[in-house]
């Protein structure tokens, strides 16, 4: 039996266009015309009033509105480590990496060191006293938005990230305060 | 001409053009439109996700922090210290002189860009496929692509750098004379002056300038300008911010550069992905994140998932079925009764493109190592995407309800991925629906 050849598809002809002869002209111009638009887009919608606090300072005596990122372990986690007392706050270990009080429970006035959610380091105490954070917390990492007033600035201190971990000390100036009024957004 | 006139005429050419749309949308069979309402819907959805809410957050993410600082550099006439380049940081600077030295001015430039990167895939698809219908198709897949819109959301080179890339292959595809290559060859060295990668666009914009023969061949030695256009840019930048700008400091400058790229193989990164780990998702990065509360926002350059993987299906499966038609004659016949020769043309062109934009990465794997990163991967996708609209439009005309379903399903992925595109307030549970595996989450 000879081979019998498939049919093979029928062939669906393209029509080729050349590309028009302006084509760069009418790139160069619709990305112009594109960015200007965009700029009064923007211009329109006040991004000076949303966008341009990012100067915004910290002074010493000032109390200042802080969004914290936290996980729930973090109570048992952060620790700072200093023998001086700031306006009634303290560490919760001394300089030689002994407990403050004998235990290294953390309470209202026990400094704890945290980062903001634009990455600024501080220390805060009072936070785990707040109403907010004292039913269960959410398994996955969270924000804490708190008043915070600055009552020193530290740097002969330590700073630990997790109860296993060695004390290290930090290589900047350290803004301490107190910690209030702590909400977690919803 | 009084001005009465001229608004009479321009309403008179808006009724026409509008008058011709809708014969043009009757006229279509009712899969196509569908085609046409996807694609729109692509496109107009992918320009919201870029510009809705880009200034947020409001402090630098990923690779944002050097990138932007020394873009300020520029702007203020200190010297840049990163190690790339400089246009991409000179023009994120002018986004910085508009609007400021904040988050929505060093994000302006690259998203300007972004939208550029649309319109850009549009002209190269029709450029190269010589069909309005991939144009429109190559301009949906990439406004629809998280890979594309996260890029777009940031103060990073890379989105930049595509866009010139891209600009350099539109202007190739549409030389007719030795000055429209002189045009490519500008537009190849910017986007060589924005990463040095961008240099590789060279080699698929001289394949195309000789493949299409719509110029001499021998008009592809313009292309020689890239490099020279890649010093002045250099020079010009060394200049502005006080450093030696003569050409044999500016080699020095950019050899000691070279050399500290070679030497990155030494370097730890969780973040890395080696380049055999790109086209199948092993780790692509979130590259904007930011919590409040209990919610996060992500900003994934994870793709859409059918896009993607029909794009790495077709990188093996092109250049495998070429071979085999090329050498078994008899199956020469069902093949172009798929994909015409244009079309099969055009396909291969932008596998060149590809092809080009991952050698760098094979030929210094020796000295990287695994120091590499799933964005390198982001000029060869563009190409990638191209190449499947130009092919999904040839077969959009036999296969109509087929590719009407296709492109209906790349949107419904896209939808459903467009909350860790666009950087939506949500759980990290919901986020985790989307970004299944921890390789995929930040």
């Amino acid at each position: 039996m000879a081979d019998k050849q498939p049919e093979a598809p029928a062939v669906v002809a393209s029509v080729q266009e050349p590309p028009p002869r302006n084509v760069l002209l009418y790139t160069v111009f619709g990305f112009l015309c594109m960015g200007i638009a965009l700029w009064l887009v923007f211009a329109w919608s006040g991004y000076k009033e949303k966008y341009s606090q990012l100067t915004e300072g910290w002074h010493l005596g000032g109390t200042k509105m802080l969004e914290i990122t936290l996980i729930r372990e973090d109570r048992k986690n952060l620790a700072c480590a200093s023998d001086r007392i700031f306006a009634g706050t303290h560490c919760g270990y001394y300089a030689n990496g002994q407990p403050f009080g004998g235990s290294g429970e953390v309470d209202a006035n026990t400094l704890q060191p945290f980062n903001t959610i634009k990455n600024e380091l501080f220390l805060g105490a009072g936070l785990w006293a707040s109403p907010a954070l004292a039913g269960n917390l959410p398994a996955d990492r969270f924000t804490v938005v708190c008043n915070y007033r600055v009552v020193a600035v530290g740097k002969s201190l330590a700073l630990r990230w997790s109860p296993s971990g060695a004390f290290n000390p930090v290589d900047q100036s350290v803004a301490i305060g107190t910690l209030a009024d702590c909400v977690i957004p919803q | 001409m009084t001005f009465a006139g001229a608004t009479d005429r321009i309403a008179i050419a808006t009724r026409t053009k509008y008058t011709q749309l809708r014969q043009v949308w009757w006229a279509m069979p009712g899969p196509q439109r569908w085609v046409t309402a996807f694609i729109f819907v692509m496109i107009g959805g992918g320009a919201i996700l870029r510009i809705q809410g880009l200034a947020w957050p409001t402090w630098f993410t990923f690779d944002e922090e050097p990138f932007v600082r020394n873009a300020y550099n520029y702007a203020v006439g200190l010297p840049d210290i990163n190690d790339h380049a400089p246009l991409a940081k000179q023009l994120i600077a002018v986004g910085m002189l508009l609007f400021g030295y904040n988050s929505l001015g060093w994000r302006f430039i690259p998203l300007l860009f972004g939208l550029q990167t649309v319109c850009l895939a549009y002209w190269l698809g029709r450029s190269v496929f010589g069909n309005q219908r991939a144009g429109w198709m190559a301009a949906a897949f990439v406004a629809a692509d998280g890979f594309f819109i996260s890029y777009s959301r940031s103060g990073l080179l890379d989105g930049i750098m595509i866009s010139f890339m891209l600009w350099g292959m539109v202007a190739a595809f549409s030389a007719r004379t030795w000055r429209g290559v002189i045009a490519a060859g500008v537009l190849i060295g910017f986007s060589a002056s924005c990463k040095w990668s961008g240099a590789m666009t060279a080699i698929p914009a001289a394949v195309a300038i000789l493949v299409m023969r719509r110029v001499s061949i021998f008009s592809v030695l313009w292309l020689g300008i890239v490099p020279i256009v890649h010093i002045l840019i250099w020079m010009g930048a060394l200049r502005l911010t006080g450093k030696p700008s003569d050409p044999v400091s500016t080699w020095k400058v950019m050899v000691g550069l070279y050399k500290h790229h070679l030497d990155l193989g030494h370097y730890k990164n969780e973040l890395t992905s080696p380049w055999y780990g790109w086209p199948i998702l092993m780790h692509p990065i979130v590259i904007k994140l930011s919590t409040s509360g209990l919610h996060s926002r992500y900003s994934s350059s994870l793709g859409n998932l059918l896009l993607w993987f029909s794009t790495t299906g077709l990188v093996i499966a092109l250049p495998v079925t070429t071979a085999v038609v090329v050498l078994r004659t008899r199956l020469r016949r069902y093949w172009t009764g798929l994909l015409d020769g244009p079309t099969t043309r055009g396909a291969l062109l932008m596998l060149v493109g590809w092809f080009a934009y991952m050698a760098p990465w094979l030929a210094t794997r020796s000295t990287r190592g695994n120091y590499t990163f799933s964005h390198y991967y982001l000029p060869c996708y563009a190409f990638l995407l191209v190449m499947l609209a130009g092919m999904a439009a040839h077969l959009e005309r036999k296969y109509p309800r087929f590719i009407a379903v296709y492109i209906g399903l790349a949107l419904v992925i896209s939808l459903y991925y467009a909350p860790v595109w666009g950087e939506f307030a949500m759980t990290a549970s919901a986020a985790h629906h989307r970004l299944w595996f921890p390789t995929w989450r930040p």
